[in-house]
């Protein structure tokens, strides 16, 4: 073999390693111990390949995202109207369910949210559904209105962490985490000097309401202390807690059948949810 | 007919569902490709907007040729890119510290390396323009050899080979700048 066609087969053998590591997630090591006979030369390029992918491995944001997304969509449909294409001539797709969603949201200011509720962290509708929730947020003026806003909206995320989790795949639980605790610190962000709790919660045994049992009835669970109801409570705080013991005892059922990181990832999740629930709470007391 | 090409030509009829696939497919590469052409992830939100509404209102004269849509969304972002660093370069700015540091953790040397997204994107500057390209192509939008060869224009050796001395340049950079 030439000079020129050894270094054809260099070429092609970086090429390759290179298509693995970038295009196919494969290791640094795997591709060294495949070609052994260019390890030495190989490795340098490749930790240089292996990093410079990372460090490009950049996402836009999803608020930023949505907000482009609705726009781009809005500009296909204003050119769709000045070309007089009847808007409906297509099947209904999901782009116009989330489109129809954001725009009715904008418009109603409410009840239309749901239109792209199922969808989760990772596929094209969600960006629209956090979008759409931040209208609603943006739309909701009353202080108890928003708290339980804020509530609701967490309980969504929790639903979405506990789908996520029983597909096996923890980074979209992480993010959903952070997404949940930083819908509580909105929450948080909407009322000055408010403080924060830090500590475990105190559990007590309790008589709850959850969701599998019979209508009516009450299953002892153990539950924060803060989250059972009282004496005294408004209609508000009561509905807040029974929510949040809800959300408790649905993460807590999940953290039972996790096992590793999965476990360690759902207890970051009930600490992030207890912790803002107390303060939905706190918050809905002062404004009683 | 291809699929590509079928889904472009519904866009060009401005069908929304088209339109869709293709935005979706298409966002987060396109914005990699200005991140890391411009080092600046925020300015690259804005581009990448902009970009694909450019693509919305040219869209119409958009002829297929037998590569695929993403190199005309590419060609797009590069002059946007383009268009940006020549407006930048008019206005006084403060230098960027031009310290690459390049961590390596490993006891293994150069097992290991971490840079940062701005740190990449000045160490690419440093290269000829097809290098650049050709990187940006791989990293950002993790294309094949063949696609980046059919948005480039070139056959797959030659790529094959700019990339090898691109990414060879690049690893002298980094180690270079770290003061190796």
């Amino acid at each position: 073999m030439n000079r020129e066609e050894m270094n054809n087969n260099f070429d092609s053998v970086f090429e390759k390693c290179m298509e693995d590591i970038v295009c196919h997630n494969r290791s640094l090591q795997d591709c060294l111990e495949a070609y052994p006979e260019h390890a030495g030369e190989l490795k340098p390029l490749l930790v240089t390949v292996a990093a410079s992918r990372e460090a490009a491995g950049v996402s836009p944001r999803e608020d930023f995202k949505a907000r482009a997304r609705y726009e781009f969509y809005s500009a296909v449909a204003e050119i769709r109207e000045k070309q007089n294409i009847p808007w409906f001539r297509h099947s209904m797709g999901w782009v116009q369910v989330g489109i129809s969603a954001v725009v009715a949201l904008m418009i109603t200011g409410g009840g239309v949210i749901a239109a792209s509720g199922s969808s989760l962290p990772g596929q094209p509708l969600y960006s629209v559904k956090i979008f759409a929730e931040q209208i609603q947020v943006g739309l909701t003026f009353s202080e108890t209105a928003r708290t339980q806003l804020y509530a609701n909206l967490a309980d969504r995320r929790v639903d979405e962490i506990i789908t996520l989790s029983e597909d096996g795949n923890i980074g979209p639980v992480m993010e959903a985490n952070e997404r949940l605790g930083s819908s509580f610190a909105e929450m948080a962000g909407t009322y000055s000097g408010f403080p924060g709790t830090q500590q475990p919660p105190a559990l007590v045994d309790s008589f709850v309401d959850v969701a599998s049992a019979p209508e009516g009835e009450k299953v002892r669970a153990s539950v924060p202390e803060s989250f059972v109801i009282e004496d005294g409570d408004s209609d508000t705080v009561a509905g807040l807690k029974n929510k949040a013991v809800a959300g408790y005892l649905a993460i807590v059922q999940r953290i039972n059948g996790a096992a590793g990181t999965m476990k360690a990832a759902l207890e970051e999740t009930l600490a992030v949810y207890v912790q803002g629930y107390e303060n939905a709470i706190k918050l809905a007391r002062e404004q009683a | 007919m291809h699929s590509d090409q079928s889904l472009v030509d519904r866009a060009k009829r401005y069908d929304q569902e088209a339109f869709a696939q293709l935005y979706e497919e298409n966002f987060d590469r396109i914005y990699r490709y200005i991140a890391l052409k411009i080092g600046n992830q925020m300015e690259a939100e804005d581009l990448t907007q902009q970009v694909f509404m450019k693509a919305l209102k040219s869209i119409s004269s958009y002829k297929w040729q037998e590569v695929p849509f993403s190199a005309w969304l590419y060609k797009i972002a590069h002059n946007q890119v383009v268009d940006y660093l020549r407006k930048k370069t008019r206005q006084p700015t403060t230098e960027l510290n031009e310290d690459i540091t390049v961590a390596e953790d490993n006891p293994y040397k150069n097992v290991e390396l971490k840079v940062e997204l701005e740190q990449l994107a000045r160490a690419l500057k440093k290269l000829t323009p097809l290098q650049q390209e050709v990187l940006a192509l791989r990293f950002s939008c993790e294309m094949p050899i063949a696609q980046v060869a059919g948005v480039m224009g070139k056959n797959e050796g030659a790529v094959k080979a700019l990339q090898h001395s691109a990414v060879q340049a690049l690893r002298r950079i980094m180690v270079v700048n770290r003061g190796e």
